[in-house]
């Protein structure tokens, strides 16, 4: 069978023949403009049912990062680099900022998923000697259970990287502030929802 | 001689074949079934289908030869995902609510925690300028979607 070869003139006039006499529709859609990639830092967040937040923490490897960077009142980074069973101290370190913050009191009740770094022996003795109830949400089920994973994460990063997107240079201390910015702007009333999504 | 002569006698000059070509056609037809719904269909559940059809033992070259044969490709069995029941794992969803709520508290003590990654590499954009030279950086001034605001 030989090939033929149609110019690319006269294919354009057969597409435009075919599409006027029916109605071509042509599948996928336009590239979207993503933000540049690199290594990842974690942030602990803290929802409340009654559509609080808690205070923005993150935990970075980057020891260049200056203190004062976030206001002290409701912001934390934590550098830690190359320390044994990182997952663990950052969440001891987290809690323990938190009670010092009064995010979580006594008598509260604390719902976390099954990660390996909230389940650890240390983790469980603090929270019991705070007077902190725990619960985990059963195994595999946090992404649909806990309002974080669910709803939370979602839109505070849908808003992070809505300021992100028509940067050209950015350093890391301004992403950290465009981070906590788009973490406190997630609404009272969306956090309330997302806790009712669970009871639906 | 013509040409549907010639496939006809090639056909039929196979005297050593184990499976008439109907016979293979059965064999790779309850392959393709069994695939459909998962099943196994390895050499061995072959050789023991072809066993039972025609009283025949044959061997592993013949079953590859009759997979190529008849266009079967081999691929590696991948394990079932872990895929929970649906119906148990809503009565544990629910029977975990349940427990949340007999602990009678207001919704400011219920507090969730979870940890996410987040992209906070710097940003660096390039100015072309001669070697040496300072070149002042204009941050989001001529940046592409700037340009059309």
């Amino acid at each position: 069978m030989c090939k033929t070869t149609v110019p690319n003139i006269q294919r354009q006039q057969n597409l435009d023949e075919i599409s006027d006499t029916y109605q071509v529709f042509f599948s996928g859609s336009l590239k979207r403009v993503s933000p540049q990639r690199g290594h990842k830092d974690s942030i602990f967040s803290l929802v409340v049912g009654d559509g609080t937040v808690g205070g923005f923490f993150i935990y970075t490897k980057d020891k260049k990062i200056p203190a004062g960077c976030l206001p002290k009142t409701d912001s934390k980074v934590l550098i830690l680099k190359d320390e044994h069973r990182p997952g663990e101290r950052s969440t001891l370190a987290y809690l323990e900022w938190a009670v010092e913050q009064g995010y979580l009191t006594a008598g509260d009740l604390l719902l976390m998923d099954n990660e390996t770094s909230f389940k650890t022996e240390f983790v469980q003795d603090f929270l019991n000697d705070q007077n902190i109830e725990f619960e985990y949400f059963p195994a595999y089920r946090g992404s649909i259970m806990n309002p974080c994973d669910n709803s939370f994460h979602n839109n505070f990063k849908q808003k992070y990287y809505a300021m992100l997107i028509d940067k050209t240079s950015l350093t890391k201390e301004q992403k950290f502030k465009f981070a906590r910015e788009a973490y406190f702007d997630v609404q009272e009333k969306s956090i309330v929802k997302m806790f009712k999504h669970i009871k639906r | 001689m013509s040409a549907k002569a010639k496939l006809a006698r090639r056909k039929r000059r196979a005297h050593n074949r184990i499976l008439t070509e109907a016979e293979e056609m059965i064999v790779a037809g309850a392959i393709c079934a069994r695939s459909e719904v998962n099943l196994d269909t390895s050499t061995n559940f072959v050789v023991h289908f072809v066993q039972e059809f025609k009283q025949i033992t044959v061997s592993k070259k013949w079953v590859h030869d009759f997979a190529i044969r008849n266009k079967l490709s081999r691929r590696s069995a991948k394990g079932k995902a872990n895929v929970p029941d649906p119906d148990a794992d809503f009565e544990k969803m629910v029977s975990f609510l349940k427990l949340i709520q007999a602990k009678n508290k207001q919704p400011n003590q219920i507090a969730c925690l979870d940890k996410t990654g987040l992209y906070t590499d710097a940003i660096y954009s390039t100015q072309l300028a001669p070697i040496g030279r300072y070149v002042q950086d204009y941050g989001t001034k001529y940046s592409a979607s700037a340009k059309f605001r």
